[in-house]
């Protein structure tokens, strides 16, 4: 069987447009108008805080702070970080919600086995970690069996930017990122390329075809 | 018919999620595959749609409570459908005592109630469907909840009889009585049982003892035995086994995942050491340290005690000649120590004294039987008592 992943790439995209186009395409998904769909994303300065997310986490307030509906705490978008939202239909699926969160880490590994660094997994802790430091943090929202939300990989994020929270009830300098790894500046483009790649891979994709923002709107237009 | 939601199972190795929060009132008219509540586990926030369209009659799982996959969580039905009393499980100290006559269990299809009033039931940690109102309609004024709270204030022990005294069936306990009926009730159960001399194994321990210790690591016998179970597992697989009874499989499984049940404060536990084929002894003894230890201060995280294949009961050193324990379903059998005492056996003719030990084996007759499970048991006793068997020399 065949199966298309639309990527669109959102470039520098406010957080709260993005939660609200996210709902509507789940919306428009559990209809099953939809093609499975991996939204990638850049954004301002944001906190949010997850389901199990505390206000006490978060420890300033001069960035925006939402409440959502994925799991986790607490944890910050912003200038750097590549933020991924993969729209997708785990009922047609052979894996459970549990495969999804690992089939997202093994995307996360690959590409930055890529990048020469040695992440992997840390058992009881989600996300994705290089020598004993968090890169890339993971919190998703099932809805009608449609997920959403995501996951997000420090690139070259500002970690003195996790100091505003405790991230996922961490201490704040667990948080890493590509850049701090690697001693250089990496190029956002090529780690979005690179990990389209590995997902569209992990999760069995026989083509991926790139949209733009105006094509998503137009989806979801048409509903 | 009102139909109890179960959680359903949302992924492979989650027994469990948190109930994060109920999109749905009671009395709530709801369709098909509308989303009910949220359910966490691990990062995973998922909301559980409806499986039929009906009305929301019970919401039986609470917000912030934890339920193991299977267990129900919502009762959906038609409304004004009456709801068996055998359908709602443990109503905890909420039923009125039996002499008040007006506020009884009538329980209203749909519960009519103003927010406020919900809200002082709430307070006052009373369930609000088994208060009767007495407004108009049957509405419940918040003076009805907190008669009715008065009423359940009399303590059980004025009312009944001192000599009971009656403990609500929750948590660990309730999550026991129902793995321990589902296993009796599921595996055609078997014992096997037959003597081990430890005399051998006692020897070695000493000798190794030190260097345990030298690391920290208490040494026991269970690592050893561990390790001679291996054995005879790797020989009879069907014994590291499990049922698949959905699609009609036996499930043979290619690595050694053992759990220890650990008696606890709040009830047994059974945390697993993973991969022992792959761990020397004093690893093993390590790790049986290490997850008693968070057993007992109730720090065990679920990959612990997760993916089981075989168990080991170490019941000997608190006492008994033989225990018939039950298999930890769905595996297909559980190993029973029992305790080591000094006995006159008979060897070349002459009765001399040996460090002796029953061993229980408990079995799933349906995947194993019984001379197959003799032979599991002779190989790992010939191991025990000749530990050179177990190739310890690698430590």
């Amino acid at each position: 069987m065949t199966r298309d992943l639309l990527v669109a790439d959102f470039g520098k995209k406010d957080y709260l447009e993005t939660w609200n186009l996210q709902k509507e395409l789940v919306r428009r998904k559990i209809l099953g108008e939809l093609s499975d769909l991996l939204i990638l994303v850049e954004h301002p300065d944001v906190i949010t805080l997850g389901r199990k997310g505390k206000l006490e986490d978060v420890l300033t307030s001069q960035i925006p702070v939402y409440s959502v509906e994925r799991g986790g705490e607490v944890t910050y978008h912003g200038p750097g970080q590549l933020v991924g939202y993969p729209i997708i239909d785990l009922r047609s699926r052979s894996f459970d919600v549990l495969g999804y969160l690992r089939g997202i880490e093994e995307a996360l590994i690959l590409t930055l086995k890529e990048f020469g660094l040695p992440a992997e997994r840390k058992e009881g802790h989600t996300g994705v970690w290089v020598s004993d430091r968090k890169v890339a943090s993971i919190g998703v929202a099932v809805r009608g069996w449609i997920s959403f939300h995501g996951f997000a990989l420090n690139v070259n994020t500002d970690l003195r930017k996790f100091q505003l929270i405790r991230p996922c009830g961490l201490q704040s300098d667990v948080i890493t990122s590509m850049r701090a790894l690697l001693g250089k500046e990496v190029a956002l483009t090529s780690a979005k390329k690179k990990f389209v790649e590995n997902f569209s891979a992990v999760f069995n994709y026989s083509s991926t075809i790139h949209v733009d923002e105006y094509f998503v709107a137009q989806e979801i237009l048409v509903a | 018919m009102a139909r109890k939601l179960k959680l359903p199972d949302i992924g492979e190795g989650v027994v469990e999620g948190e109930i994060i929060k109920w999109l749905v009132n009671e009395g709530q008219s709801i369709a098909e595959d509308q989303s009910l509540v949220e359910v966490m586990t691990d990062k995973v926030n998922v909301e559980i749609p409806s499986p039929t369209a009906g009305t929301v009659l019970k919401i039986l799982a609470k917000e912030g409570n934890v339920i193991k996959v299977g267990e129900p969580i919502v009762v959906i039905g038609e409304p004004g459908e009456k709801i068996e009393e055998a359908e709602a499980p443990s109503t905890p100290a909420a039923t009125p005592p039996p002499s008040s006559p007006e506020p009884a269990i009538a329980r209203p299809e749909v519960v009519l109630a103003a927010p406020a009033v919900r809200r002082v039931a709430k307070e006052v940690g009373i369930d609000i469907t088994v208060v009767k109102g007495t407004a108009p309609g049957g509405r419940i004024t918040e003076d009805d909840v907190r008669a009715f709270a008065k009423l359940r204030a009399v303590p059980v022990a004025e009312v009944g009889s001192e000599r009971v005294e009656r403990v609500p069936l929750r948590g660990i306990r309730r999550t026991i009585a129902e793995r321990m009926i589902q296993s009796k009730r599921s595996a055609a159960h078997v014992t096997h049982v037959d003597e081990v001399d430890m005399t051998a194994l006692i020897a070695v321990r000493e000798k190794m003892k030190e260097s345990g210790e030298r690391s920290g690591i208490k040494l026991t016998y269970l690592p050893f035995v561990i390790k001679a179970v291996i054995e005879g597992l790797k020989e009879q697989p069907y014994l590291n086994a499990s049922i698949d009874e959905e699609r009609g499989e036996i499930v043979v499984k290619k690595y050694y995942n053992i759990g220890i049940a650990t008696s606890t404060s709040s009830g047994l536990m059974v945390p697993v050491v993973k991969d022992c084929d792959r761990k020397s002894v004093l690893e093993i003894a390590r790790v049986v340290q290490e997850l008693a230890e968070k057993a007992r201060q109730g720090r065990l995280e679920l990959h612990e005690v997760h993916d089981g294949t075989f168990t080991l009961t170490n019941i000997g050193p608190i006492g008994g000649v033989l225990s018939t324990p039950i298999i930890n379903y769905p595996e297909a059998a559980i190993l029973g120590l029992n305790k080591i005492s000094k006995r006159p056996v008979v060897r070349d003719n002459l009765v001399v004294v040996r460090d002796m030990m029953y061993l229980s084996l408990s079995f799933d007759h349906r995947l194993v039987d019984g001379a197959e499970a003799a032979e599991f048991l002779n190989k790992v006793i010939r191991r025990i008592e000749n530990p050179e068997l177990l190739h310890l020399e690698e430590e």
